[in-house]
């Protein structure tokens, strides 16, 4: 576990809306860990592809055409490996097509922004779910997590210059105070 | 002399043992500094003695007999007055070593990837649930 040097950000609540795609299962359960054979390496590509293919009409509705998402959700009593992947960008409307690119709307709530660097990124996370959140005043609001890789400043996780926004949904913790 | 480079196949650990000879000889002959040097050098476009000796830095002599190792492999020629230029054969060698070098950086990248990813899912699957 490695302490993050920074405070989070801590934003007011958003609501994120994104056009991508999704999928189910145990994302790692063909090649372990991450690779460009496994279910999320497969995401991507397939990601990839359609906005190769349909790149003017996504650069349309795209926010940031140059930052992609990558949300994990946990079912909440999830005690297996599987769970859901949604990969895509973010877009204030639904795009009409590709037809492969479905609309998710993510419930709206306050996020701690991490920007976390390098090859010590998995301790960092480590960090923020066992050390900072518990101690924050804060807890999770919703069981997702979401990576924001903007490809400006994402140069692959062997690169110690690489960076990841990880938001992880939050709300105050109630004390009794405010009960 | 050919053969196809087909990752751990039979076929091509068959051709590779029937040649072991050759190509012990064309890896001596370009697994040297200098000579690599001049193969990296001639790459680029043929070269005049003069200008391939002022920019791999030896010695009249040296450089000679440097290059007719590499022409005995096939891997350099002289085709015309003085002037030296690598040959089809040297160009798909260090062609091949640049993708094998590639492919060495993609794996260990690859290596890298997995382990980061294999543990951020897990922090994110063994997290603490406090509130849902």
């Amino acid at each position: 576990m490695t302490a993050i040097d920074h405070k989070p950000e801590i934003t007011g609540p958003r609501q994120f809306k994104l056009s991508g795609m999704i999928y189910y299962g145990d994302p790692v359960h063909s090649h372990e860990g991450w690779s460009t054979e496994n279910e999320i390496g497969k995401l991507w590509k397939r990601l990839e592809e359609i906005y190769v293919n349909h790149k003017e009409i996504i650069e349309q509705y795209a926010v940031e055409p140059s930052v992609a998402y990558e949300v994990h959700i946990a079912p909440p009593q999830s005690k297996h490996k599987e769970y859901h992947i949604f990969v895509g960008f973010e877009t204030n409307q639904p795009i009409p097509q590709p037809l492969e690119l479905f609309y998710k709307v993510f419930p709206e709530t306050r996020y701690a922004v991490f920007t976390l660097k390098g090859v010590e990124m998995a301790q960092q996370l480590e960090y923020m779910y066992y050390e900072w959140i518990q101690n924050s005043g804060y807890q999770e609001s919703y069981p997702f997590m979401i990576q924001r890789y903007d490809m400006n400043r994402y140069k692959g996780l062997d690169n110690s210059d690489t960076e990841i926004d990880f938001l992880l949904p939050i709300i105050e913790v109630e004390t009794a105070e405010d009960k | 002399m050919r053969w196809k480079l087909l990752r751990t196949s039979d076929e091509t650990t068959v051709s590779l043992n029937e040649y072991r000879e050759e190509l012990i000889g064309i890896l001596k002959s370009s697994a040297h500094p200098s000579r690599l040097n001049i193969l990296l050098s001639l790459l680029n476009e043929p070269k005049v003695f003069q200008d391939l000796k002022t920019e791999v830095n030896l010695e009249k002599s040296t450089l000679s007999t440097h290059l007719n190792r590499l022409i005995q492999a096939s891997l350099v020629e002289k085709y015309a007055h003085g002037v030296y230029r690598i040959t089809p054969n040297g160009t798909e060698l260090m062609e091949k070593l640049a993708t094998l070098l590639e492919n060495i950086h993609e794996r260990q990248r690859t290596e890298v990837e997995t382990k980061i990813r294999r543990q951020m899912t897990e922090s994110f699957l063994n997290r603490p649930r406090t509130y849902y």
